[in-house]
Order: structure tokens, then C-alpha cells, then sequence
């Protein structure tokens, strides 16, 4: 890339440290470690927020997609936003208000059941394992495209970036260094995709549009049509949309905003934010068919045309932005992941006087420990990009959606219900992934997500129904004074 | 591949195939592209050229790896190279190769290698080569320029990046303001 490249990266990295420095002097308590002392205002928080959910899913392995589906790729997104708006209007409000530091604390509260808590910290950490994979193996895809170094190092370098940046200032300084990134994405990319029309048509942009519309219809008519078929594009949507709304990670970044109102607010910036990302990832996987019919593998897409086709300086710039991509996923997976292990299990069951100076600690090491873990898989390259995010996005759904959006929403859920629901969402989900889904969704259209989501639902209503209701004072923070009439 | 005024003249290898070979290259208003010979191992092969709206495509009847040699004339600063079609399979990327070796001769030495697609390093000899995983549907030479449009763009992204550490450094300073204030305390 030569040393253009390399004076944006560290130029970058050492904005990004001097932020990290800036909020590890000011972190003191848990609370400023969680949840940036629950500061963040509604621009920067939906920065943060589309900065954590576009990961390098989204830059390698969407634009990936896109490279090799076309257009119809770009209809997942519509279950996403939908995710956000059930988000915005049935589950943000009512977390921020808790004031909750994790989503354990929370599936602890809202069902009195610490045990409840504790599982759900165990199946963050299962399903963000799987999710870091797929943020390793993006960053050793990049490194090897244009660096030429082993995918291995690559993660390394990742690893110990991200972790150290995560260790010093906790949210604090990844909010802020989340929408530092989140802006340089939206730069790079909205770039990009004129300079890729200019390559394809010249000084007119519109003729840029038209050529590569001929040729993709040449080389395959189906790129401006339907690809995949309505049914597996409304499968992806959902499975996409059910784990948004429920997403551990997104959730997080709720508690550290100053409140409800801004907690919406946000949401819809980050809508705002996602809307511009998602034409511009579709054009520039589009673009890159074109000038890139013929490439070994569909995620190699954008650091190609980082590398081959852009100007130097916004080449960097978009590298940097995929790498900050990649870092802001995996630092906002690890807090959660971290704090699951640390806060949810060690401080509740293990030490539950630690002080708050033990705890960070603890949360601390299970990053470093965390962080590890997932190389070993990343190095197997077990799928492509966006196929293992969207597995990990299946999962979640399953687990999750039904304790945690239903039950802030239905009073007579239970502990025994939500145990069941968390349970039985992951088996059914895990079993039809592994035995049922190639034969059964091409022939009559199940996927997984929906046999899972369905069966974790119908355990949640059945279980609770069979068992005692909660307390009206667990209810209340929830559902308020009408809580009393349900018991 | 060789430049000469407004002409060039481009021979290289269409991969091997499954069936009939299917190879597109993309039109370029004010240009003609003529094939003058396709080669497999056993000598001349036969082959089609059909005009589509949006590619010159090349019908060849085997499914070995052939070498095509066409001329390009008229306008020389985007030159089409032949490439497959067809479906594309999803596939996860293994170490990456670089199999194919571009290497462009004659009047190249205005070219600036930086803005060119894709991005040529010049040999000692004078000639410009690039090693790439697969082939583009067409090389793009550029002579640079101050007010060229891949210069703009990187100003532009340079400007815009100044203007996000701005906002950011502001919301920091404005944090940092509001954390000392509330430690003074009333």
C-alpha cells in the first residue's frame, strides 16, 4: 500500500490511544467502566450504535454478498431497521430506565432470578465466540490481501489494539472512538462509490451507472433481479431483524446514554446513519463486480478495491475504517463477553463482595482471555463472512428475543419460563442448523431462526403459565403500578 | 500488452472452463475492439464474437484455457481484458495467489501508477506490471494530475476525516468541561 497507507493507520492509532488515555484517567467505578458514567448524548450514541452493529459483516462480508448476489442482498436490511424500531419502542426505553449494567442484570431482574442471569451470561459468551470469529477472519482477510502477512499475525495485532484500548477506558473511550470511526466509515464509503463510477464511466457518474447496469446484466442477469429467493431474503431479514432487537451488545450501548429519550433519539440516528451505509456497501459491492468479475472469493471484494482501485489516501482511509470496523466490534463483543463472565458469574456466584476495583480486574482478564479463544476458529475459516454472522444472528434470536422483548412486554412471564425459553430457542435452533435446514428449507421454506424463535416462544408462554407468577415487586420497575393486577 | 498512440494491443489467457467459454469484455464508447486469433495447446480454435448492450462477448468451444489476442483502438485510457461470466459460487477464501501477471510495454511512462487501475509498479526496464488474484474486466490508465479526479477525492476524504477529529476533539473538550464543573460542585 506503500506509505500513504501506514502514515493514516498511525496517525489514527494514535488519535485512537490518546481518547483511551484520555478515559482511563477518567474511569474510577464500574459504572464509568460499563456504562461511560451513563453520558452519551443522542448523535454520538447513534454513531456508537451503527458503528457496533456495522462490523466487518458488513464491510467484507456484505459488500461480499452484494459482490455476488446483486441487488437482492440489500433486503435483509429492512428486517434490521425493523429490529431497531421494536428496539426503539419495546425494549430500549424500558432497559435504560432499569438502568441495568448488563442484559444478565437485567433477565435477573426481571424475572428475581439470579440463576435466569447467569444463563443468559453463558449464552453471550457461546454466541459472541462464534461472532468474533468472523470479525477475526475479516481482519486476516484484509491483512493478506494487502499486507501479504499471515492471517494470524494479523488477528494478533487486532487482538492486542483493540484490547488494550478496551482495557484502559472501557466504554468511555470506545464510545467516543466508535464514532470517530463510525464518521470515518460513512466518509470513506460515500467516497468510494463515485470513484468507482468515475473508473467505470468516466467524468459522468450517470454513465458510469448505465455501463456497469449492461455489463452486469451480460455476465449475469440475475444481479439486478432476485438471486436468492424472496423466501430466503425474508428468512435472513428475520433472522437479522429478531437478534437486533434483543442484541446483547446493542443493548449495552443503551445504558450508558443519558436516558430514555435519548436512548431513542440515537436509535433512529443510527437508522440514519445505516440507511446511507447500506446503499453505499450495495453500489460498491455492485461496482466491484464489474471492475472485478472473476475474484477467488466474494470477500475479498473491498480490500481489493481498497488496494487496487481507490486513490491512495481514501484506499487508506477505507482500510483504516474497515480495520476501525473490525475494532469496534470486537471491543464492544469483548465488553459484553468480558462482563458476562466478570460481573454476571464471578461477581454474582464466585466473589459476590468483590469490590468494584476487584471487578474491573476480573472484567479485565476475561477480556484478554476472551480475545483469545476465537483465533484458534478464526484460523479455520469455517465460512464465509456474513454466513457465520448470520448463524451467530440466528442464535441470538433464538435465545434471546422471546425473554427479552416479549418479557418486557408480557407481565406473566416467569424465571422457570425464561430459562425454558433460553434453553429451548438455542437446542431447537443448534439441532435444525446442524440436521434439518439443508433439507428441509430448500423443500418447504423453515429456517432456522423460526423454529427456534417458535419454540423458545411456546416454551416461555407454556412454562410460565404452569408456574407461580413473579412478585409485584419484581414486576414493578417494569410494568409500573399495573403490575398489581396481574397477581 | 503494448501501447502505441491510440492503439493497443492485448493478448492474454482466458481461464480454463466448464462446457462452452464464455468470456465478456466491457464496452467502451469510441473504442473498437477486434480479436484477432484465439490459441489453445493444439493450435487455432474457433470462436464466435455476439455484441450485447453491455459486452463484447466471445463464445469459444472448449472447456481447455486459451490465449486471446485482440486489438483496442480509438480511445486507449480503459482497455477491456476478457472475463468470465456466469454464476458465481460462494466460497470462502483461502491463502490468497496472485496467478495472473500484467505487464504493459511501449508509451507507458506518463502513466501515473498511483491512480491507475489496477495499481502498477514500474519494472526497471520502464514497463508497468501488477500481480493480481484475477483478472479486471479492464485496465484504467491514468496520467495523474493535480485536479486529476482521484486527487480531489483523496482531498476530499482528507477534509472530511479533519472535520470528524474536530467534532469529536469538541465533544471530548465539552465532556471534560461538564466532568470539572460538576466536580466543583455547586
Amino acid at each position: 500500500m506503500g506509505p500513504v497507507f501506514f502514515v493514516v493507520l498511525t496517525v489514527y492509532l494514535i488519535i485512537v490511544m490518546a481518547i483511551a488515555i484520555w478515559s482511563y484517567l477518567r474511569t474510577e467505578t464500574q459504572v464509568d467502566f460499563l456504562a461511560a458514567g451513563r453520558t452519551i448524548g443522542p448523535f454520538v450514541g447513534g454513531g456508537v450504535l451503527a458503528a457496533t452493529q456495522i462490523s466487518a459483516g458488513t464491510f467484507v462480508g456484505t459488500a461480499g454478498r452484494h459482490y455476488l448476489a446483486g441487488v437482492s442482498w440489500w433486503f435483509p436490511w429492512l428486517g434490521i431497521w425493523a429490529g431497531w424500531l421494536v428496539s426503539a419502542f419495546f425494549v430500549a426505553p424500558k432497559l435504560r430506565r432499569l438502568g441495568a449494567l448488563t442484559v444478565p442484570d437485567y433477565i435477573s431482574a426481571r424475572y428475581g432470578s439470579a440463576k435466569a442471569g447467569a444463563l443468559a451470561g453463558v449464552l453471550i459468551v457461546v454466541a459472541y465466540t462464534i461472532y468474533l470469529v468472523a470479525q477475526f477472519q475479516a481482519g486476516g482477510e484484509i491483512a493478506e490481501v494487502v499486507f501479504g502477512i499471515e492471517p494470524l499475525t494479523a488477528m494478533l495485532v487486532i487482538v492486542a489494539s483493540t484490547g488494550l484500548y478496551t482495557l484502559l477506558g472501557g466504554v468511555r473511550s470506545s464510545s467516543y472512538i466508535d464514532f470517530l470511526q463510525a464518521l470515518i466509515m460513512v466518509a470513506g464509503l460515500v467516497i468510494a462509490v463515485p470513484v468507482l463510477l468515475e473508473q467505470v464511466g468516466g467524468g459522468s457518474p450517470l454513465a458510469g451507472v448505465r455501463r456497469s447496469l449492461a455489463f452486469l446484466d451480460s455476465i449475469d442477469p440475475r444481479l439486478r433481479g432476485w438471486y436468492y429467493s424472496p423466501r430466503e431474503l425474508l428468512a435472513f431479514a428475520i433472522g437479522f431483524g429478531f437478534s437486533i432487537a434483543a442484541a446483547p451488545y446493542e443493548l449495552t450501548r443503551f445504558y450508558s446514554m443519558r436516558d430514555e429519550k435519548t436512548v431513542r433519539r440515537a436509535i433512529f440516528v443510527a437508522i440514519g446513519f445505516q440507511v446511507i451505509i447500506s446503499l453505499t456497501i450495495m453500489s460498491i459491492g455492485m461496482l466491484m463486480r464489474v471492475l472485478f468479475p472473476n475474484l477467488p472469493s466474494q470477500d475479498q471484494a473491498t480490500a481489493i478495491m481498497a488496494f487496487q482501485v481507490l486513490p491512495p489516501v481514501v484506499g487508506a482511509l477505507l482500510l483504516v475504517a474497515m480495520l476501525s470496523a473490525i475494532m469496534s466490534t470486537v471491543n464492544s463483543v469483548l465488553l459484553v463477553t468480558g462482563a458476562g463472565v466478570a460481573h454476571d458469574l464471578y461477581g454474582k456466584f464466585w466473589r459476590p463482595n468483590a469490590t468494584d476495583k476487584h471487578l474491573i480486574n476480573a472484567n479485565r482478564v476475561a477480556i484478554v482471555v476472551l480475545a483469545l479463544v476465537p483465533l484458534y476458529f478464526a484460523l479455520q475459516k469455517l465460512g464465509d463472512v456474513q454466513g457465520i454472522v448470520l448463524e451467530q444472528a440466528k442464535f441470538i434470536a433464538s435465545f434471546f428475543f422471546v425473554p427479552i422483548v416479549i418479557g418486557l412486554n408480557w407481565k406473566r412471564g416467569t424465571a422457570k419460563g425464561a430459562v425454558a425459553a433460553m434453553i429451548g430457542g438455542f437446542l431447537a435452533c443448534l439441532v435444525w442448523t446442524l440436521f434439518f435446514q439443508e433439507h428441509y428449507f430448500p423443500r418447504y421454506g423453515i429456517d432456522a431462526v423460526e423454529v427456534g424463535v417458535l419454540c423458545s416462544l411456546v416454551l416461555f408462554v407454556v412454562v410460565s403459565k404452569l408456574t407461580k407468577p413473579n412478585p409485584n415487586q419484581i414486576l414493578e420497575p417494569f410494568f409500573g403500578s399495573e403490575s398489581e393486577s396481574s397477581s | 500488452m503494448e501501447i502505441a498512440g491510440d492503439e493497443a494491443r492485448v493478448q492474454h489467457v482466458i481461464p480454463a472452463s466448464s462446457g462452452v467459454a464464455q468470456a465478456y469484455a466491457i464496452h467502451v464508447p469510441g473504442q473498437l475492439l477486434e480479436v484477432d486469433e484465439v490459441r489453445g495447446p493444439a493450435g487455432a480454435v474457433e470462436f464466435t464474437v455476439i455484441d450485447e448492450r453491455g459486452a463484447r462477448r466471445i463464445a469459444i468451444p472448449t472447456s481447455r484455457p486459451v490465449l486471446v489476442r485482440y486489438r483496442v483502438s480509438g480511445s486507449v485510457d480503459r482497455i477491456p481484458l476478457f472475463v468470465s461470466g456466469g454464476r458465481a459460487q460462494l466460497t470462502v477464501a483461502l491463502d490468497v495467489e496472485e496467478p495472473y501477471l500484467l505487464r504493459l510495454n511501449g508509451a507507458v511512462a506518463s502513466i501515473d501508477t498511483d491512480t491507475s487501475m489496477p495499481r502498477f509498479s514500474r519494472a526497471e526496464d520502464g514497463t508497468l506490471e501488477a500481480g493480481l488474484s484475477s483478472l479486471p474486466s479492464f485496465i484504467r490508465l491514468s496520467e495523474g494530475g493535480p485536479f486529476s479526479f482521484a486527487r480531489l477525492a483523496d482531498i476530499v476524504a482528507l477534509l472530511l476525516t479533519a472535520l470528524g477529529g474536530g467534532i469529536v476533539l469538541r465533544r471530548l473538550r465539552a465532556a471534560a468541561n461538564a466532568a470539572y464543573s460538576e466536580s466543583q460542585g455547586p
